[in-house]
Order: C-alpha cells, then sequence, then structure tokens
C-alpha cells in the first residue's frame, strides 16, 4: 500500500530563499508587477490564491496568453473572483498558460513556457500550466483554472497536485475568457482535495450572468467507501498508456477495493470518437469566440492610423500565435456551407452519445477511475506535430463532452521521479462522491505531500 | 468529407480574416490536411447517429429577461476600445468613399 512506500517528511526544503531563487525560474506568474488584493474576513481568510489569467479580476490585466490581449484592464471581477473576495481570500496574482487555452504544455503562451517543478526540462502540462506550478512549487495553497478537453486535470496530473473540473454549468462562466463555451468551465487546483473543496463550494452555484449556470448548492459528504461501485471503462484502460502510469493506478484500484468498494469493468463504447469530436466542436466555437479580437475592442490595435477597416482588422489578427491561428481554421472549415452536417452537426451528435453513454454507466456505478494521461510529462518541443499533441487529451476530453465533473489527483510517481495523477470521473452534480473518496484516500497516502524541491536542488 | 488543397486554405485564411507568415502557410499546408484525416474518423459513424441537434447546449434554456441596466461607467468602458471621438468608438471607414 502507497502508505507504506511514500516517504513523509521528505518534501520539506530548508532554504525559503533558494525555495524562491527555484520558483522565479519557473515562469508560473505573469505580470509580476500586480500587488496581491488583500483578503476580508470570511470562510476563506487566510488562503493565497493565484488566477488563470483568462479569468478577469477587475484593474488586472488579463492576457489569457495572447499578444492580442496586451494592455487590456478588465473592467469588472469574474463571478468566481467576487465570490472569492467575499470569502476573504487574498488574491496574489495571475498564472501562465497556453494561449486562449488552446494547448497542452503551456508551451504556447507568448510569455514563454511554465516549467514543470519536478524536472525543469519537462512541460508542467497545460493550459493551466501555471496555475498547476503555483501550487506543485507551494508558492500558494490554491489556484483558479479552466477545462476545456483537460486544462485542469492534465496539468494537475503532470506537477502531484489534486485539481477539479465541475460539471459544465456548476461554476459561472462570466468574466472567464471563452474558448469553447459549451465545455469551459474554471474550476480550483490545490495540494489535497480538501482544499479544492473548500474553493469549489465558494465558487459553484447559480449566476444570472451566465444563463449555463445550474442551479446546485454544493454539500460536502463523507462517503463510506465500502458501499462504492467503482467503474474501469475498458475503452480508456485498453489505450496506449504508459505501463508506469497503468500500475500506479492500479494500485489505487487495489486500495479501494482494499476498503471494500466494488470493482467493476464498465463499457462507455462511444469514448473512442470523443477525441475527434472534440477536435470539431472546440474549433469551431473558439472560431466564432475569437472574432471579437479586430482592433476595434479591446486596447490591442495594429495600424490605429490606417484609414482602412480591414487592414486594422488583418493586421491586428496576425498577432495571433500559430496554434490559435490553426484551430480558427479548422474551425472556420467545420461550420463553412457543405461540411457542416459532416463536422461540427456529427461531432455534435456524437457529443449526445458520449453524454447518454455515461448516464447509462452511472445507474450501474458510482464513479470511475482512470489515468488521467497517458504518457508522463514530456519534454519541451517533443510535440511538434498538433495531432500527437491532441493526443494528450486522450483520457480527459470525454468528460468535457459529457458535461460530467472529474478530478484528478496525485496516486504515485514514476521511476525517473515524475507524478503519476488518477483521474475520478462522476455522475453531473456528484463532486461530494469524488471529493470525499479523493479526500480518504489522501489521508491514508501521502504523495500528494511531497514537494518537488528537494530533487530539484540536489 | 474532402481534402484540403493550397487555395482552400488561402480561402480559409481569408473567410477567417486571418494573416498567415510564409512559414505558417508552409506548415498548414502539412498540418490541417492531417487534422481533419483525423477528424473524419467520425464519418464512420455519422449516419449511426440519432436525430440532429442544431447546438451543442440547448438554447431554451438560456434565455433571460432584458432589462437596461448601467454595469459600466464611461470611463471603464473607455478602456474596452482603443479609439474614441466624443463618447463614441472610432472605427475606420467600411467601404471606400
Amino acid at each position: 500500500m502507497s502508505k507504506l512506500t511514500a516517504t513523509k517528511g521528505r518534501s520539506e526544503h530548508s532554504d525559503k530563499t533558494t525555495a524562491q531563487n527555484f520558483s522565479s525560474n519557473l515562469n508560473a506568474f505573469l505580470h509580476p508587477e500586480l500587488k496581491p488584493i488583500e483578503g476580508g474576513e470570511g470562510p476563506l481568510k487566510g488562503i493565497r490564491i493565484a488566477v488563470k489569467d483568462n479569468i478577469l479580476v477587475k484593474d488586472w490585466p488579463s492576457t489569457a496568453g495572447s499578444k492580442i490581449l496586451e494592455g487590456f484592464i478588465a473592467s469588472y471581477d469574474a463571478t468566481v473572483i467576487k465570490r472569492l473576495k467575499m470569502a476573504g481570500v487574498e488574491l496574489i496574482g495571475k498564472t501562465n498558460m497556453d494561449e486562449f487555452g488552446m494547448g497542452s504544455s503551456t508551451e504556447n503562451s507568448v510569455f514563454g513556457p511554465t516549467k514543470n517543478p519536478w524536472d525543469q526540462g519537462r512541460v508542467p502540462g497545460g493550459s493551466s500550466g501555471g496555475s498547476a506550478v503555483a501550487v506543485a512549487a507551494d508558492l500558494c495553497e490554491a489556484t483558479l483554472g479552466s477545462d476545456t478537453g483537460g486544462s485542469i486535470r492534465q496539468p494537475a496530473a503532470f506537477c502531484g497536485v489534486t485539481g477539479l473540473k465541475p460539471t459544465y454549468g456548476a461554476v459561472s462562466r462570466y468574466g472567464l475568457i471563452a474558448l469553447a463555451s459549451s465545455l469551459d468551465v474554471i474550476g480550483p487546483f490545490a495540494r489535497d482535495a480538501a482544499t479544492v473543496e473548500r474553493v469549489f463550494s465558494t465558487i459553484a452555484g447559480r449566476d444570472e450572468n451566465d444563463q449555463t449556470t445550474i442551479d446546485y448548492h454544493y454539500k460536502s459528504t463523507e462517503i463510506d467507501l465500502s458501499k462504492l461501485k467503482v467503474g474501469l471503462p475498458k475503452e480508456l484502460w485498453e489505450l496506449e498508456i504508459d505501463p508506469e502510469i497503468k500500475t500506479a493506478v492500479q494500485e489505487m484500484v487495489n486500495f479501494l477495493s482494499a476498503q471494500g468498494a466494488k470493482i467493476i469493468d464498465v463499457s462507455l463504447p462511444s469514448v473512442v470518437y470523443a477525441l475527434p469530436a472534440y477536435y470539431i466542436i472546440m474549433p469551431a466555437e473558439a472560431s466564432v469566440n475569437l472574432a471579437r479580437y479586430d482592433g476595434i475592442r479591446y486596447q490591442q490595435s495594429v495600424r490605429r492610423d490606417s484609414q482602412k477597416l480591414l487592414e486594422r482588422y488583418l493586421e491586428t489578427r496576425a498577432l495571433f500565435g500559430t496554434e490559435v491561428k490553426r484551430r480558427i481554421l479548422i474551425g472556420t472549415y467545420a461550420l463553412s456551407v457543405g461540411h457542416y452536417d459532416a463536422y461540427y452537426q456529427t461531432a455534435v451528435n456524437v457529443k449526445d452519445k458520449i453524454t447518454a453513454d455515461h448516464e447509462q454507466v452511472f445507474k450501474e456505478v458510482d464513479f470511475l477511475l482512470t489515468p488521467t494521461t497517458p504518457g508522463l510529462p514530456f519534454e519541451f518541443g517533443a510535440k511538434s506535430d498538433p495531432v500527437e499533441m491532441y493526443q494528450s487529451d486522450l483520457l480527459t476530453v470525454a468528460v468535457n463532452l459529457a458535461g460530467v465533473p472529474a478530478l484528478s489527483l496525485p496516486c504515485g510517481f514514476s521511476q525517473s521521479g515524475l507524478p503519476i495523477g488518477a483521474q475520478l470521473i462522476g455522475a453531473k452534480q456528484k463532486e461530494n462522491t469524488l471529493l470525499s473518496v479523493a479526500k480518504q484516500y489522501q489521508q491514508e497516502t501521502d504523495w500528494h505531500l511531497r514537494r518537488p524541491f528537494a530533487s530539484n536542488l540536489q | 468529407m474532402s481534402e484540403l488543397s493550397t487555395e482552400d486554405i488561402d480561402h480559409l485564411t481569408k473567410l477567417a480574416r486571418l494573416t498567415l507568415s510564409a512559414e505558417e502557410k508552409d506548415k498548414f499546408a502539412s498540418q490541417l490536411p492531417e487534422i481533419l484525416e483525423f477528424v473524419d474518423q467520425l464519418s464512420v459513424v455519422a449516419n449511426m447517429l440519432a436525430e440532429p441537434q442544431v447546438t451543442a447546449v440547448p438554447l431554451a434554456k438560456l434565455r433571460n429577461d432584458e432589462e437596461a441596466g448601467t454595469k459600466l461607467s464611461l470611463e471603464e468602458l473607455k478602456q474596452l476600445a482603443p479609439a474614441w471621438n466624443n463618447n463614441q468608438v472610432e472605427v475606420p471607414a467600411m467601404f471606400d468613399k
């Protein structure tokens, strides 16, 4: 059992200054000039939180990792920020990300990549890489990220922290810079599930400014592990997954089984089509959402002196990064006359089928357990082919298409000392099951307590 | 589903109001067809699926009563566009005179 093998205490770093120098090399934060916004009284008083740079904080810049939003200062607080401020948190800064959330490595940020604190030659995952690293490197207690196809869970797994992608509509998107509106959701990162739960319960719930939010009053519940049925979806376990990852997640299955949970093999036949469906719906919606960056709105405007609208428009939009342009073109193609039915329509139908398959499987089991990622954190530049990079999302995208919640938590380390994440997937609004299981697992194991410093400072 | 030629990419670039660098044009000429080939896996299941839906999120849920209100001051609004003239956003002409 993991409790016996994990070494408690090894994680503490002795020299605070060395740790701080180490942190600044990671490039987790953007806009270092920002002064923290002090927290007031409230249930989260004393918690320091950093926020992904696509979530608006009034009077702070928000670039979403893009040059096209340079100079933009948010004029209002996102609903999640308003709720966190009311709960008394201290906001300490904005975190780095792939441009507009497009990427799985944070290499697509115009401000340079964030580094993985466990091995600075490797990526931290993405798109919320900065948020995962800020927690992993102990720069704050919690962070907010956003997840469209795995952008919270994959970096959480790569950095050895806990991250929750809530039910679609459980958290308001008001003040979130949109990528794909039917899939986007904001969620928290922290070292442990207990802190993730405190932040989630603060930001969740209906918001009149986001009509896709649901009436949801989150209630923490202690769930008896011995009464649970855990599903192992065969289509996901059968994918090409690093053997070390499979073994570590299998250890977690053994742990649950030893606690009396019933382990059941289940099937989600449609999930094999999740990745191609995702790479139609996401770029299609992104191409529409990104039409607003035109040199007329926001501060960034190239050829402001030009008398021709089209010139200003085209030259301002030339500031988009390559991955963003690639996805806008794919989205434009998928939505154009003659292709709409074959692509977008089919993808939306697949999305419905994936949702139905999940609803069906949750009649049999309480939650699903899979690895979070097919591979370990990879080296910078290792995935230059876009389709190969897209495969990083293989195990996470179906969750976004189904609109269900999922959580990634540390469940082991590779021989080379890199973190491994397990993914718990629940039925809609069953975050309480996932968080309760994760909290109980973290009481018995200490993977989540390990710090990267010791291995990096040697 | 169809192939994607260099001319198609030029046309899409125009439709999407983008400008590509020479390097991006080169890259996309091979990458975009590769991505389309990847998503084309869906053509296998297209006919097996049920009634088509039009949007990814049912629209009926999204209606809200419209009410006038002032959420942002003029000063705050002015941060949201680069050029103003007499409290109006300044935009170049769309057509030649």
